[in-house]
């Protein structure tokens, strides 16, 4: 167990090393030059020299990025173009937010794709069943801005049952947790239903049905908790990016998170909080992915002793 | 055989309706599109679905203050545009009258059966267009992820050691960035454009295709008649290009098929965020973008090209899915 996770640990070293990699080349590919950005209009030689001097881009290429790996390190991000705060402190105050939305979605996703998943397996090819997965597929098609301005106009404008847009109690939660979590939820469904299906055909549930167990107990107690690993699948393939920001829904409903923070630092091209931004989202999705294995782990000691014997 | 099997699957059927019907439209956008996607028409700015209007054009030879004035205090019926062409540059005024002037070239009526936008542009006649905006981008992107995917993962499988290892690391660290965060700090970085979607989209999808080909690649690797093609002496390209690849074909198709529909989402995200399509370009994700702040007086204008997007992209989606479950019953259907 140990050796896995340890195992697993290893292999993100250099997933992130080249992760930082990128998001350096990315800032270099920019046209233009930063310090002319920084200061805008109005600016001088002076100023310029000075400032690219403060900021060392003159040094060779290579002594530019080791410095700023041992800044990432350090948990240094650089400050902001604009406000000249760390962009370490902007991302710790808007992060909550993300976190809160995050599991906010992942809870709606939680609910509706396991019962429907669940629903649709007890008789497939029934009515129920292809209503539903005809909507699951809608759900995985349609895009998220777009059941999201759905949801703003319908709930929140014409019926006024919840606030449109905003951030403050839970009330403001639901709309954007639900826009987000919709996707989630919709694969959900497909990956419970197939795996339900696939379980209820195994020889130990007609075992359980020879032993005249009752089918509700055959049900809940021997099918269901193989549902726990499309669960942690979702969980693996979704989480991790919503936590590194759901752009589209947080600007849509106008919720503070980092997603938000990274959108208007790219509209007002305000570089450094692109780049921390962008470093700090893919960290976050590489760290819950490996997380997500690690969990695959516990549940399931024969994805354990497969991998750890290689 | 396929055919019994194909006509007997109703999301097959939906799947290719779906998919021909976004082909049909971008590829005869300038036949089937009633009005010109750009062409504006202030006077009738934000009108709901199936509405009627008059348009009267005016062609004047020559700018006569007198002639204006006169068609400025000229009689006209509600919904109603007048055109007026002064030398073949068009001025466009709203005029509340109309006189007996008998310069005009012609009435016409003309009906936006899906409404008209913020510039009285023609919904119906944008979405047609941005057909093919989304065709462009779902092609380009996935024949560029394609031949970098086959390509890398190619050589990925057939070299092994440390090709392998450098390929797969690197696809590692792809897979390390969120889809669509990664589209947004490349199209961030570069000045925004459809070609610089294009681009980063197929640069950026590629990962999976090229894991796909080398899983292939290795396990075909193994047969009997690839080995023994070894032994007849056969070089390692010609293994690959004759014997490998074509059988991987199936998998290839459904994974290019799925990552059509992949790329349209992603063009339609990023044109929503501003980092796409720029203005007046009809994307249908550019369409939602610059409509959205007229969502209560105007919903339709957001609502018509998501339900493009979602036709589309659940076309392709359906198409791929029932490729798969075709050309392989076994293959279960996961997302």
């Amino acid at each position: 167990m140990i050796q896995y996770f340890l195992n697993r640990l290893l292999q993100t070293i250099p997933v992130l090393f080249g992760v930082i990699v990128i998001t350096f080349v990315l800032m270099y590919i920019i046209p233009g030059d930063p310090v002319v950005s920084m200061v805008g209009e109005r600016y001088n030689e002076e100023t310029i020299q000075r400032l690219r001097e403060d900021m060392h881009l003159d040094d060779p290429l290579f002594i530019q990025f080791f410095r700023y790996v041992g800044n990432v390190f350090r948990g240094n991000f650089g400050n902001s173009f604009i406000t000249g705060e760390p962009v370490i402190n902007l991302i710790m105050e808007k992060f909550p937010n993300t976190m809160m939305l995050a599991v906010g979605a992942m809870f709606f996703a939680i609910l509706f794709g396991l019962t429907a998943g669940i629903l649709t397996s007890i008789r497939p090819g029934s009515f129920i069943d292809r209503g539903i997965m005809v909507l699951a597929l809608a759900g995985i098609s349609a895009p998220v801005f777009w059941v999201g301005l759905i949801l703003i106009l319908v709930v929140g404008v014409m019926l006024r049952w919840l606030p449109p847009t905003g951030f403050g109690g839970i009330e403001y939660l639901i709309l954007p947790a639900l826009t987000l979590g919709l996707r989630s939820a919709a694969y959900l469904a497909r990956l419970t239903r197939a795996t339900m299906l696939d379980v209820m055909s195994q020889d130990y549930i007609r075992t359980a049905r020879s032993k005249k167990l009752s089918e509700w107990k055959i049900y809940l107690q021997h099918a269901f908790p193989n549902t726990l690993i499309p669960v942690i699948t979702v969980i693996g393939t979704d989480f991790g990016s919503y936590l590194s920001g759901a752009v589209l829904t947080e600007s849509i409903f106008g919720w503070p998170g980092i997603g938000r923070l990274a959108l208007e630092a790219i509209m007002k091209r305000d570089f450094p909080v692109i780049q921390g931004t962008v470093l700090f989202m893919a960290i976050m999705f590489v760290l819950m992915n490996v997380l997500v294995d690690m969990l695959y782990g516990v549940v399931d000691p024969r994805i354990r002793l497969e991998r750890s014997g290689k | 055989m396929i055919v019994n099997r194909t006509l007997k699957d109703p999301g097959i059927i939906l799947g290719i309706s779906f998919v021909l019907i976004i082909v049909v439209l971008g590829i005869f956008a300038p036949w089937l599109a009633p009005r010109n996607p750009n062409d504006q028409i202030l006077e009738f700015r934000h009108k709901p679905p199936g509405f009627a209007g008059n348009i009267i054009n005016y062609r004047l030879a020559q700018d006569l203050p007198e002639t204006s004035m006169a068609l400025q205090n000229a009689f006209v019926e509600d919904n109603t545009a007048i055109i007026v062409d002064v030398l073949n540059r068009e001025h466009r005024i709203l005029l509340k009258n109309i006189s007996g002037e008998s310069l005009t070239t012609g009435k016409e009526t003309v009906t936006f059966w899906l409404g008209t936008d913020q510039f009285g542009r023609d919904i119906l006649s944008r979405i047609i267009y941005g057909a093919r905006i989304s065709l462009m981008v779902g092609f380009t992107a996935s024949l560029i992820a394609l031949s970098i995917g086959v390509l890398l993962g190619a050589l990925s499988g057939i070299n092994g050691g440390k090709i392998d290892t450098i390929i797969m690391r690197f696809t590692d660290v792809m897979f390390g960035f969120p889809t669509l965060l990664f589209l947004i700090g490349i199209t961030a970085a570069l000045e925004p454009s459809l070609n610089v979607v294009f681009l980063a989209v197929g640069l950026v999808t590629w990962p999976g295709m090229a894991r796909l080909v080398r899983g292939q690649v290795l396990q075909l690797k193994e047969q009997e008649y690839i080995q023994s093609a070894k032994t007849l002496g056969i070089s390692k390209r010609t293994i690959l290009i004759r014997h490998i690849l074509p059988n991987s074909l199936a998998p290839i198709i459904v994974t290019f098929t799925l990552g059509i529909a992949g790329a349209i989402m992603a063009e339609a995200s990023l044109s929503f965020l501003g980092l796409g399509a720029q203005p007046p370009t009809p994307s249908w994700g550019a369409m939602i973008n610059n409509s959205k702040d007229f969502l209560r007086i105007a919903p339709w204008s957001s609502l018509a090209p998501g339900m493009a997007i979602a036709i589309a992209v659940l076309g392709f989606n359906l198409l791929g899915d029932s490729i798969r479950d075709l050309l392989d019953p076994k293959m279960r259907t996961e997302r």
